[in-house]
This record gives C-alpha cells, sequence and structure tokens, in this order.
C-alpha cells in the first residue's frame, strides 16, 4: 500500500508538484500526463532521490523519513527513464549488483537473482555480458533490476520507448506476473495502460486531475475528442477540461 | 562484490603488462643487486613508483564509471550507500598492482635467496615503501575520477600522478632508487605513512562525485541520506587523515641510518678491510685486493684498515646541508658503488697515495703541474693494480691532461710484472718526494 498525502515537490522556485494526495494498492497504476505534468519528479520523489518539501508518503507500515529511509529504499525497485549498465557486466552480474545494492540480505541474494531472472525471461541469458544484449534484451534486465528482491513498490519510467511491439507485449506479460507490489508506470502510451493498469492516474500540472480504473477514465470520453480508442479520448477530453477552467 | 570487480575490471588485462615492465626494470636497470638484500628489495621496490601511473588511471577509470555508464540515477536510491558501491573497484585496482608489485618482488627474492646472504630483515620496509605508492596513487586516481569522468579522468590521473610521483618521490622519499646497505626503511615511519594513504582513499571513497550526470532537475546531494549520517564518516576519516598526517611529517623520511653492525666482514693481513655483512658476495674480491695490498712495496704508507661507508662513520644529513661526523682516528671509507669494484679500490688508491707522498706543507703551494699529474698516475695505476687490472668501469669529467694521466695509470697496471710495477712507481714516488714546492 502506497498512501500520499498533501505532497508537494519543487525545485528552486519553481513548484512542480502541489498538493497531491493518493492513494495506491497493489496493481498496476499507470501515470498518464502531458509532458512537463511532473510525472518524473513524483517518481524521483517516491524513489526517495529527492525528500519532498511538504507532506507524507507512507509505504506499507512505513513512513518515510529520515530514520525509515534505508528500510523505505530495500522495499523500492526504481528504473528510471534511460537507465544505464556497465556493459562489461553479465546479466546475472547486474541484477546481482541490484539485490546488493538495495540490501537483499546475502543468504537470499542468489534466489531473489534467481527469480528476477526468470520472471523476465533472462535465465538462459544470465552469463550474457550486458553490452551484447538487444535493446528489448537490455530493458527486461532492467525491469530485472527494478524487481530483484520483490520489492512493495516498483517505479518504472516511460519502461516502453523504444521498445518493438512484441517488445512491448512481454514488457507487459513482465509486469503483469507482479502481483504483490503498487507498481506505478510513468508512460505516454494509453495501449500500455489499456492492456495491463488496473487504475490510471492522470497528472496535469502537478496535481492529479483523475484517479480511477482504464473504464471509469473511457467513461468520460468525449466523442468529439481527439483520439483512437476510447482511453484516449478518455484522457484527451479530462485535460481539455481542465485546460478550459 | 570485489570479486566481481577483480573479475570485471579492466586492469587484469594490464597484469601480464605490467608484471613484464616489473621484471624488465628489475633486470634491466642493472644487476648488482643481485645476492644484497636491501639492494634487491629496492630494485624491486621501484617499478611500483613507475606502475603507480597506471594505477591512478585505473582508480580514475573505475570510480568515474557511473558517469560513463549513466548508472548514476537508478543507483540514487540504493540501499548500500555510495561510499561502499565505490570501495569493491578501488579495492579491486589496489589488489591488482599490489599483487604485480608483490609478485615483482618475489622474483627478486627467489634471485637472491639463491645465494642465502644475511640481511632478509631490511625486506619488508621496502615492501611496505611500494604499497603506499599504490594507495597514494590510487587516492589520487580515484579523488581525479570523481571530479572528471570518462576516459579523460584516467588519463589527466595518470599523467598527473607520475609528475607528482616524480616531484614528490625526490622530496618526500616515497621511493628509493638504490637500497644502500647502510640506510633501511624505519617501519613504524612507513608504517605510519601507509596508514595515511589508507586514509586518504578512505577519504577520496567518500568525497561527493562531481561527475555524475543525473537526468532532469536532480540537486547536488540527491539520493544521499540525512546529512549528519553523511558528514559522520568523513568527519572521522577526516580527522584520522589530519592526525596521520601530522605524524607522518613529524616522524620525517623513512630512510635512516642503520647502527653498527654487531660484526662486519673483515679481513686482510697487513690490512684489514671489513664490509658491512649484507655485502657478503663482495667478500672474495675484497680478499684479492687485501692480497695484492700486502704485496705492495714497503714505500707505500698502507692503513691499518678500510671500512665500507656506514660501518665506523658516515655523514649527517638534513633537508639543507650536509656535514660530517668527527672521524677523530677512525679508518677510511669507502663505497661500492653500483657494484663496482673500481669504486673500492678508487678510494684505497687515493688513501694510500695521499699517505705515502710528500705534499706541499704550505697551503697554496704545489710541486708544479707535470709532477702533480705523476701523483694522478701513480694513483690510477694503484687503483688499477688492486683491482687485478683491466679498464675502469666509470667515466670522469676530470680536464683533459688529469684524464690521460688517469689512463697511462690504468694502462701500466696492465703492462708488465708486478715487479716492473713497483720498480716504476718505486721511481714515480722517490721523484715526487723530492721536487721541490713552488
Amino acid at each position: 500500500m502506497l498512501a500520499i498525502s498533501n505532497l508537494q515537490q519543487g525545485y528552486g522556485l519553481t513548484t512542480v508538484i502541489k498538493d497531491l494526495t493518493l492513494y495506491m494498492e497493489h496493481g498496476i497504476h499507470a501515470l498518464l500526463g502531458p509532458n512537463g505534468a511532473g510525472k518524473s519528479t513524483f517518481l524521483r520523489t517516491l524513489a526517495t532521490i529527492v525528500p519532498p518539501r511538504r507532506g507524507r508518503i507512507r509505504l506499507d507500515d512505513h513512513e518515510l523519513g529520515p530514520e525509515t529511509l534505508e528500510q523505505i529504499r530495500g522495499r523500492i525497485g526504481y528504473l528510471p527513464q534511460r537507465f544505464g549498465f556497465d556493459p562489461s557486466m553479465t546479466v546475472s552480474e547486474f541484477v546481482h549488483y541490484a539485490a546488493w545494492a538495495r540490501g537483499v540480505p546475502r543468504p537470499a541474494r542468489r534466489a531473489a537473482v534467481e527469480e528476477a531472472l526468470e520472471k523476465t525471461g533472462l535465465g538462459d541469458r544470465r552469463a550474457v555480458k550486458m553490452r551484447k544484449l538487444s535493446g528489448g534484451m537490455v530493458q527486461r534486465s532492467g525491469i530485472a533490476w527494478a524487481i530483484v528482491g520483490n520489492p512493495s513498490l516498483i517505479l518504472l519510467d516511460e519502461p516502453t520507448v523504444g521498445l518493438d511491439p512484441m517488445q512491448r507485449i512481454r514488457f507487459r506479460s513482465i509486469i503483469s506476473q507482479q502481483r504483490d507490489a503498487v507498481i506505478v508506470l510513468s508512460t505516454h502510451l494509453t495501449d500500455d495502460v489499456d492492456a495491463i493498469a488496473e487504475k490510471v492516474i492522470v497528472m496535469d500540472e502537478g496535481t492529479a486531475r483523475f484517479q480511477g480504473s482504464p473504464g471509469e477514465l473511457e467513461k468520460l470520453a468525449n466523442p468529439d475528442s481527439p483520439g483512437n480508442t476510447p482511453l484516449e479520448r478518455g484522457y484527451t477530453t479530462l485535460l481539455a477540461g481542465s485546460k478550459e477552467r | 562484490m570485489f570479486v566481481s570487480h577483480l573479475k570485471r575490471s579492466p586492469v587484469r588485462w594490464f597484469v601480464p603488462f605490467a608484471l613484464a615492465v616489473s621484471v624488465a626494470m628489475l633486470f634491466l636497470r642493472n644487476r648488482h643487486w643481485i645476492g644484497v638484500w636491501p639492494e634487491t628489495a629496492a630494485a624491486a621496490q621501484m617499478p611500483a613508483t613507475l606502475l603507480s601511473g597506471l594505477a591512478a588511471a585505473a582508480a580514475a577509470w573505475s570510480v568515474a564509471a557511473p558517469a560513463r555508464h549513466g548508472t548514476a540515477e537508478q543507483s540514487l536510491p540504493l540501499v548500500v550507500p555510495r561510499w561502499r558501491r565505490e570501495l569493491p573497484g578501488a579495492a579491486a585496482v589496489v589488489a591488482y598492482f599490489v599483487a604485480v608489485s608483490l609478485l615483482g618482488q618475489l622474483v627478486g627474492v627467489v634471485v637472491t635467496a639463491r645465494t642465502a646472504p644475511p640481511g632478509f630483515g631490511l625486506w619488508p620496509g621496502y615492501v611496505v615503501m611500494a604499497l603506499v605508492v599504490i594507495v597514494l596513487a590510487v587516492a589520487f586516481g580515484h579523488a581525479v575520477g570523481k571530479v572528471l569522468s570518462g576516459r579523460f579522468a584516467a588519463a589527466v590521473a595518470g599523467l598527473a600522478w607520475l609528475i607528482i610521483a616524480m616531484y614528490l618521490g625526490q622530496l618526500l622519499d616515497l621511493s628509493v632508487l638504490d637500497g644502500r646497505v647502510y640506510d633501511q626503511i624505519n617501519l613504524l615511519t612507513i608504517t605510519v605513512r601507509l596508514l595515511f594513504a589508507v586514509v586518504l582513499l578512505a577519504l577520496a571513497i567518500l568525497l561527493p562525485p562531481l561527475n555524475l550526470r543525473v537526468g532532469g532537475h536532480i540537486p547536488p546531494g540527491a539520493g544521499e541520506p540525512f546529512a549528519l549520517r553523511r558528514l559522520g564518516p568523513a568527519a572521522v576519516v577526516s580527522a584520522a587523515t589530519v592526525v596521520l598526517l601530522i605524524a607522518a611529517a613529524g616522524l620525517g623520511s623513512p630512510i635512516e641510518a642503520r647502527p653498527e653492525p654487531a660484526a662486519a666482514l673483515c679481513q686482510g693481513t697487513k690490512v684489514q678491510v671489513c664490509l658491512w655483512p649484507e655485502h657478503k658476495k663482495y667478500e672474495k674480491d675484497v680478499a684479492e685486493i687485501t692480497a695484492r695490498i700486502d704485496r705492495l712495496p714497503a714505500f707505500f704508507t698502507i692503513p691499518p684498515r678500510f671500512d665500507e661507508y656506514g660501518l665506523s662513520y658516515r655523514s649527517m644529513s638534513t633537508d639543507a646541508t650536509v656535514f660530517y661526523t668527527d672521524r677523530g682516528d677512525r679508518p677510511p671509507y669507502f663505497f661500492i658503488l653500483d657494484g663496482s669494484i673500481w669504486s673500492i679500490t678508487g678510494t684505497m688508491a687515493t688513501e694510500i697515495v695521499a699517505r705515502s707522498l710528500t705534499f706541499c706543507a704550505d697551503e697554496g703551494a704545489s710541486k708544479g703541474e707535470q709532477v702533480d699529474l705523476r701523483a694522478v698516475e701513480l694513483q690510477n695505476w694503484l687503483e688499477g693494480y688492486l683491482v687485478g687490472g683491466g679498464q675502469p668501469d666509470y667515466r670522469t669529467n676530470a680536464s683533459s691532461e688529469r684524464q690521460a694521466a688517469a689512463a697511462r695509470g690504468h694502462e701500466r697496471a696492465n703492462q708488465g710484472s708486478a715487479a716492473v710495477q713497483f720498480a716504476w712507481a718505486s721511481e714515480l714516488v722517490k721523484g715526487f718526494n723530492s721536487a721541490p714546492c713552488h
């Protein structure tokens, strides 16, 4: 469970997130919004990279603060939009490093790595150097990085950008298996949302304009709004409405 | 993680090259160190200075990896603190270069151990000296890698460290070119230096990186735990660095004079020639020299004893000046320079000729240029005779007249029997002593 109340975030004199309150149960939560809506800033705040200016973040039983920082970090898997890797590492070493650096205890580490590799379908590529992987395989390694150790909160920032349709289908399949975590998936692609998200959060100008199921967002659709699918039309209708206000 | 870094470190490709450089430096510079422990130890320690340039470059390369690979952002929220993530990489670089240095030193040990000379206890100080240079280089490279990034960091760190090491090496006695038998490395001082190098490395690891390129609006210090926990270890290590810096500076150079040995290696009847026990390998040469001294005619005045430098007398030096202890009635001394027997007999010949000829009593007076040149010829003949003939293994920058006289003296030592040479020397001594002063 992830509970966010009255969250504010910004840089210098700029406020990026304004008084955001959200509650998320286990499952996949798609984070939609135009560029500059504050999605990446929100994810970085949840990832504990930048402390919130104001407000509270609670993950399961722990409220984010200096005393609980390590415990909470151990439960977060974060994959930024542009993630990197040491090309000399094998896939297994890359995931093992993530497990070690996330504080997975030594006795459980090997099993955690194996589990992440299996879930992402990289079991037979464990000994392959990262530099030899295709784009799709690299992305799967990134997901393995994020899910190793079964974190309670998985933050994925635009994880399907640059993937071909088959790779995106594969990605959705992998993510759908993570049933015991809150997964926040920032994306521009409504077909990803359609395919796997149980909940949708639409962010705009630092606030949540909508939180609900994809079906609920579709219901907001104005038939005249731009978009190829009901979800896209719901999204564009919502944003057009907020602009008018 | 340390093992993973060892397996992946690009340094592993340089190990054969670095080892080849170490062994080449050991054998190609000179070989007089073979059979003498302090000289072997110093010769085997020397490559560490050259390799330290590579070590600095490797350390910079290792620590700049997150900037190069773009892993900075995803690493910010990790539980294991940044210093613990950097530590295995730095440790792997240290381990590789220490291993290369120790393997090179092992070659020296094996070569010298075959002759089983005394003085192995002098070795550890030189080993620690090599470690100090390597750890300092890694600390420097690590710090550079946090400021700069990519390949540029490695090149800058390597070259800059080599320049620093060459400059500071002389100034601070970071390394020893020649393991003089009358010197030793003070183990306390060199250990304090090693501790200082280690805390410098720790400080470099704790330094916040300035080279991390992370996307978007991520302020400096992002991802770090709150301030006090970050500053705690840095404060402790900084304090240790200051304390050890003061201690290392207070202790001064690790190179110190050895105390006189309990029993020097002395031999000879008419004259005693004494060596440091560690110079046992020169005993046979010295025995031949003393036998030749024994055969010298009576018109030569021979001191009762010659000591190798440091046995009964040595100069004392400070940073600014070199001054000499009062020799009193202590015997004249000689050096064994670069393993040269000529350096022994040269000193002896100078001393014997000085005692055997009658020089002018008045300051500034001389017996004339030609007579003086005859003395030079005599001295160089005696030097050559005591060696057993042959051509000298050194060159001088004396005037052409004196070099010509020296060459004549050396040539004389290769011509005719000893009796003929002694007769020539007798005439020359008589002629010199009877010449008037002007």
